[in-house]
């Protein structure tokens, strides 16, 4: 795999923002199709906030982010050392519930589901919880 | 995030939220609108002309925003259930105006798009209401 980005840094909610633009740039710029990099941004975002939201209860916290090319396809790995949380085995919201009755939340990871093609978790023998992303087809 | 608040008229007064920047978190807006709400404005025009990317907390904020409006209103329970029924419920008090294509996608994604008006002018967004 052809590594395009690499991040290990300590990082705040306020920080989060700034990453995405120079991303969506950077993948642009490598070739990614804009609208499939977008979607994949907005999926990193979203595992980005959960980590540091729930997994970093609000405060700074360590997240190291691998971003590569195989193939036509994006990867994307994000690690945190928080306590071990596996999106994939959220259950999905119910969109088709009406915003008066249903339960605030849970968007996040229906995100990361829905904006890649493949969504992976692991926890590593080092501690960490690893998530990875893949999204076919952004490289032509 | 900035937010500029204007005011318009149509059948009812409408209070329009113009937003600026991403919206990834609940404040300032959730904030201004409860602000709105306990000041006794009842119809609330969200525009995100100018918002690019809309996170899970945006989410969070429109919906928090729904159910101020909706609790505040005393909304007719029965009628509302029937519309739901039907499929044709959207919220009277509450509406958006313009979101960008990422936007879209995600108020999509999260069935928002059923249940809040869409509009893409202004002016036939606030005679809506």
């Amino acid at each position: 795999m052809e590594q395009l980005y690499r991040l290990s840094q300590t990082t705040s909610l306020d920080a989060v923002a700034a990453l995405r633009q120079p991303l969506q740039q950077l993948l642009i710029t490598a070739g990614g199709d804009p609208e499939a990099v977008s979607d994949v941004l907005l999926a990193l975002n979203e595992a980005i906030i959960n980590s540091l939201h729930h997994g970093y209860q609000g405060q700074p916290g360590w997240l190291q982010i691998e971003i590569g090319r195989a193939g036509q396809s994006l990867v994307i790995q994000q690690y945190d050392k928080a306590p071990p949380f596996d999106p994939t085995a959220v259950p999905p919201p119910d969109t088709s519930l009406p915003l008066a009755v249903r339960p605030l939340g849970g968007m996040g990871v229906h995100m990361m589901r829905n904006f890649t093609d493949e969504l992976h978790y692991q926890r590593t023998a080092e501690g960490c919880n690893r998530l990875t992303f893949i999204k076919h087809n952004v490289f032509t | 995030m900035e937010i500029r608040t204007s005011q318009a008229n149509g059948r009812f007064p409408v209070t329009i939220f113009h937003l600026k920047g991403d919206l990834m978190h609940e404040e300032p807006l959730y904030s201004q609108a409860a602000h709105a709400v306990a000041n006794g404005d009842q119809h609330i025009l969200l525009d995100l002309s100018e918002v690019p990317y809309v996170s899970s907390a945006g989410l969070r904020v429109i919906h928090l925003i729904f159910e101020l409006l909706h609790e505040k209103s005393g909304e007719d329970q029965e009628a509302m259930k029937r519309g739901i029924v039907a499929g044709s419920y959207t919220s009277p008090y509450l509406k958006l105006l313009n979101p960008s294509k990422n936007g879209l996608k995600v108020l999509s994604l999260g069935g928002y798009d059923m249940f809040l008006e869409i509009h893409k002018n202004q002016q036939a967004a606030v005679a809506s209401f």
